[in-house]
């Protein structure tokens, strides 16, 4: 039987000390535990919830636990205030922009309540480049500790957690609901059909074995790919730090050009991902990991040659 | 002599826990959003360091998987500062008697 919290305790046992696992730590993941273990029962998107709530407050627990500020400098605080700061406002800007491509598309029918359905679909792409970027203006040229470096670590995998809760069950349900509405909008009356991107996990599972048994390969290949690349993409923002950090080693070589290009090149091979997957019929899976595996070697060798 | 401080949240933290004893969670149910779920834990693991809370580790019943859940209580003392403090609320909150000449 799955218990959730397993892995944050293992996380946490390598960057927090004993007192504060004991007294802070074990009791945000005992509760956790109890709390999913009570939800058993429920429908799985209740489960999925409580495992999303208790994700991101036992995650918010290790940041906070990991910031107190007598175990951190003056320039830690600045670098990781500086960090924070600038991910708000980059997340806030990239979501601004990926938000008005489908606003531009309808706009005589975009109310300002559409406009909150629009938003989880912008943010798997807005968070890796918001914390990678962040991290870059917030770290270059300042000397900080490895604690410093931790704790944006830990801010990353919130990043991850919080993108990976959306792209499985937030962003679904919300573009669904915009679709809805602008069907409605635009004078038609019924349900819209949902598309890949709208489905829960389950229906595209089963929308992809209907697509094999009907030999529609190409549905089945979008089934497989929506399906995968929301594993998939949210654990950029985590493999991107990883590899700031590892490239860098002392972030002060990083600047936020190499941020920026770096964020590039992933994007580019997550096309290059796609390409295999729907032209060459590459395993579905390779295409949406290919990125994450790449950085992840990547990081892997530069740490060996430093 | 330095007097002992009490932020809201730690006030609510030991007016909730002056009924009974509660879980981490049951807190931030109880105090109806008043409480976040990330930060409680961690302004409970201060406040035992304050000596204002004491925490022990339910014992589980039999079969159950997963780590002990932690119980949290007012001290003596964390009650005479709630009641310091309440007691210092209702002075200030009370109009200036005036004085007649």
């Amino acid at each position: 039987m799955m218990i959730p919290g397993r892995a944050l305790h293992r996380l946490a046992a390598r960057i927090c000390r004993a007192k504060t696992i004991e007294r802070v730590v074990e009791p945000a993941i005992a509760d956790l535990q109890r709390e999913y273990l009570d939800a058993r029962a429920e429908p799985a998107w209740r489960r999925g919830w409580v495992l999303l709530a208790g994700y991101v407050a036992v995650s918010k627990v290790l940041v906070l636990s990991l910031a107190e500020p007598t175990l951190l400098s003056s320039d830690d605080r600045g670098a990781l205030g500086r960090t924070l700061f600038a991910a708000g406002v980059l997340m806030v800007a990239f979501s601004g922009l990926l938000i008005a491509f489908p606003v531009a598309r309808f706009p005589q029918f975009i109310r300002a309540s559409h406009v909150a359905f629009l938003i989880p679909q912008a943010l798997p792409l807005s968070i890796p480049l918001a914390v990678t970027l962040g991290i870059a203006y917030g770290f270059t040229g300042r000397s900080v500790s490895s604690r410093a470096v931790k704790i944006a670590i830990v801010l990353a995998l919130v990043g991850s957690v919080a993108s990976l809760g959306t792209t499985l069950w937030i962003m679904p349900t919300a573009n669904q609901a915009f679709r809805q509405e602008m069907f409605i909008a635009l004078g038609n009356e019924g349900t819209v059909m949902k598309g890949s991107t709208e489905m829960s996990l389950a229906e595209l599972r089963l929308d992809v074995a209907a697509a094999r048994a009907r030999w529609d390969l190409q549905r089945a290949r979008e089934g497989e790919w929506s399906y995968h690349i929301r594993w998939a993409l949210p654990w950029a923002t985590l493999v991107l730090v990883l590899f700031a950090f590892a490239s860098g080693r002392c972030l002060t070589t990083w600047h936020g050009w190499m941020a920026m290009g770096t964020c590039v090149i992933y994007f580019v091979l997550l096309h290059l991902g796609e390409a295999l997957v729907y032209r060459w019929n590459a395993p579905p899976f390779l295409g949406p990991w290919l990125p994450n595996g790449a950085f992840v070697l990547a990081g892997i060798a530069l740490r060996r040659r430093a | 002599m330095d007097l002992p401080r009490v932020s809201a949240t730690e006030h609510l933290i030991l007016e909730l826990l002056s009924a009974e004893e509660m879980f981490g969670l049951q807190l931030v149910a109880r105090s109806r959003g008043a409480l976040k779920r990330g930060t409680v834990y961690v302004t409970l693991g201060r406040m035992q360091d304050k000596g204002y809370v004491s925490s022990r580790t339910e014992k589980p019943p039999a079969g159950a998987i997963g780590l002990p859940r932690r119980l949290y209580r007012p001290t003596a003392y964390g009650l005479r500062v709630l009641e310091a403090w309440d007691a210092a609320a209702r002075t200030l909150a009370r109009p200036p008697k005036l004085q007649h000449a």
